[in-house]
């Protein structure tokens, strides 16, 4: 049941951050491929309609975490308080942005609104980097289970760390180019013209910057918690993602170089859904990592949900899934193919 | 429902200081915790006995009837929440009712009197519905969980009241954006005024 539970969340996280990573990263992009304002109206248009269905995956992944393991929900968020607070101050102005910028056709406005819908994209993909990176890492958590983190510490990833250190702030990068690379990958799908020729270019080079920094990431992961490679090679789960990484890499490649351009998105969910499989399988049992002592950890199998609750969560949370899945199928179908540049110019979207 | 599974907060939501029989709905009257009544009330008799347990003869716990320790903490706010809350519900039943006789008869469109009456009341659902979040909330209190755990408990003892400020006036800050954003743009489309009435046909005639 533990096992279960753990892995609706781990599938909720991956949900969230395959589908709103590619609205962060073309978000991210905007400026890059979008040379002319109506060019960045297309980009918004390519997102446009998905960005709170995505979201959703994210309350849903919050509100699971609290059902199924509330006593890791309890230290994290508190733990985590103004980071959590920044995550959502960005989200709010995000979608703001998103909303509003196309409501007055006046230079000003549309500028204004651009670039506080990039920088909103580019902190969240930061404060969501960071947030794998401290999982990953661990944090100093005492015998009661408890731990507050400050923004800064020693940027050393041992002993009593901060949010941010060499290792989370080298994962926030590695995340900031995945999820631009996967914006920019879902753009090739999404547009044509300009935009899209500028998307193919991005794209490719951008996943050829993650191998190198994939090969970093990985022998840094191996010196800051070694257990996450000798536990993911015990999990079949673990296997199963570092297979969805591995094919998820050429399918990219030639997809895109072949102009075959829905394979080349799935290629680039199969890999970060890949690596994130494989990293929850990695450190399964623990979920909050201490790095002060290891006997702190919160482990999944110490502080899930008592009684049966679990078991009637189990009851519900399948009905909340059809209905996402419903929808999901609703919006995609509504929202198939490419956006065309007239679409849009008076209305938001 | 309220009055079955929490019926200290029913007592506190109708200003009900002492229990008993055929109790009586408070329509207007301000709550007095020290002299535990109501002031100047303005009351239907039965009425509260009646909505509660279908009976003007049925007994509804007063606040009395409770330690004072699971009293909701802030009675008077309360109070007036959820008095806001059901009278301007009470008065958009009545709108709604006349304004569709109108309909029926129809006069809607050209009586002066209930269209002015309709459109200076577009400020009072948002009214409404706070006052009803509000009644939501301070009569859980001084409950996270019903008879569980008192929100006391629930106080995050890593988060110190430094980092809480700083966050609820981030939010403040926030909303204040964001309401004035709202008002402005909302502003624009009235000032904009309604299509012209060739325009609505034309879209009526591209529609079929």
């Amino acid at each position: 049941m533990i096992e279960i539970w753990y892995a609706i969340l781990t599938f909720m996280l991956i949900m969230f951050v395959v589908l709103e990573g590619f609205d962060f990263g073309a978000g991210m992009l905007q400026y890059l491929v979008g040379k002319t304002e109506a060019e960045r109206r297309l980009v918004i248009a390519a997102i446009g309609p998905l960005w709170t269905w995505h979201e959703v995956w994210l309350v849903g992944f919050g509100g699971t975490l609290m059902v199924s393991f509330p006593n890791v929900m309890a230290s994290a968020f508190a733990g985590f308080y103004l980071a959590f607070f920044l995550l959502l101050w960005a989200l709010v102005l995000r979608g703001v942005a998103l909303e509003v910028s196309g409501q007055i056709a006046e230079p000003l406005w549309r500028t204004g609104w651009h670039v506080v819908f990039v920088a909103a994209n580019f902190l969240l993909a930061i404060l969501i980097g960071t947030a794998l990176g401290n999982i990953v890492r661990g944090v100093p958590l005492d015998a009661n289970g408890k731990f507050a983190l400050d923004f800064f510490t020693n940027f050393s990833p041992s002993g009593n760390v901060g949010i941010l250190d060499w290792y989370t702030v080298s994962v926030a990068v590695f995340v900031i180019v995945i999820f631009a690379a996967h914006g920019a990958t879902v753009l090739v799908l999404k547009t044509t013209g300009p935009v899209h020729d500028r998307s193919v270019r991005i794209a490719s080079l951008l996943w050829k910057t993650i191998l190198v920094l994939l090969a970093g990431i990985t022998l840094e992961s191996w010196h800051v918690r070694p257990e996450l490679f000798s536990g993911m090679i015990h999990q079949p789960f673990g296997w199963l993602g570092l297979v969805a990484v591995a094919g998820g890499v050429p399918v990219i490649f030639t997809s895109l170089k072949n102009g075959r351009e829905l394979s080349a998105v799935i290629g680039s969910g199969a890999f970060i859904a890949g690596l994130m499989t494989a990293g929850a399988a990695g450190v399964f049992p623990i979920m909050l990592h201490s790095t002060l002592a290891p006997e702190n950890s919160l482990s999944a199998y110490q502080n899930a949900a008592a009684g049966n609750g679990l078991v009637i969560a189990l009851v519900w949370w399948p009905l909340s899934l059809i209905f996402a899945v419903g929808y999901f199928t609703f919006i995609y179908r509504h929202y198939t193919g490419k956006v065309k540049p007239t679409e849009d110019m008076q209305t938001p979207y | 429902m309220v009055a079955k599974h929490q019926p200290v907060t029913l007592a506190a939501m109708e200003g009900r200081f002492h229990g008993g029989s055929n109790a009586e709905l408070n329509v207007i009257g301000q709550p007095d915790e020290d002299q535990q009544r109501i002031d100047n009330p303005l009351y239907l008799p039965d009425a509260l006995s009646i909505l509660a347990f279908g009976h003007a003869n049925s007994s509804v716990q007063g606040l009395d009837d409770f330690p004072k320790n699971e009293w909701p903490t802030n009675i008077e706010l309360l109070y007036y929440a959820f008095h806001i809350m059901a009278g301007l519900g009470t008065l958009f039943i009545l709108l709604m009712i006349i304004a569709n006789i109108q309909r029926w008869r129809g006069r809607l469109e050209k009586s002066r009197g209930l269209l002015w009456a309709l459109m200076l009341a577009f400020p009072f659902p948002y009214i409404a519905t706070t006052a009803g979040w509000m009644t939501a909330e301070l009569g859980r209190q001084p409950w996270l969980v019903f008879r569980l755990f008192r929100t006391s408990q629930g106080v995050s003892d890593v988060v110190g009241g430094g980092n809480v400020l700083f966050t609820l006036m981030g939010f403040t800050g926030l909303y204040f954006v964001l309401g004035v954003l709202y008002l402005f743009l909302i502003g624009r489309e009235i000032a904009h005024g309604p299509q012209t009435i060739s325009s609505t046909i034309k879209l009526e005639v591209s529609h079929d």
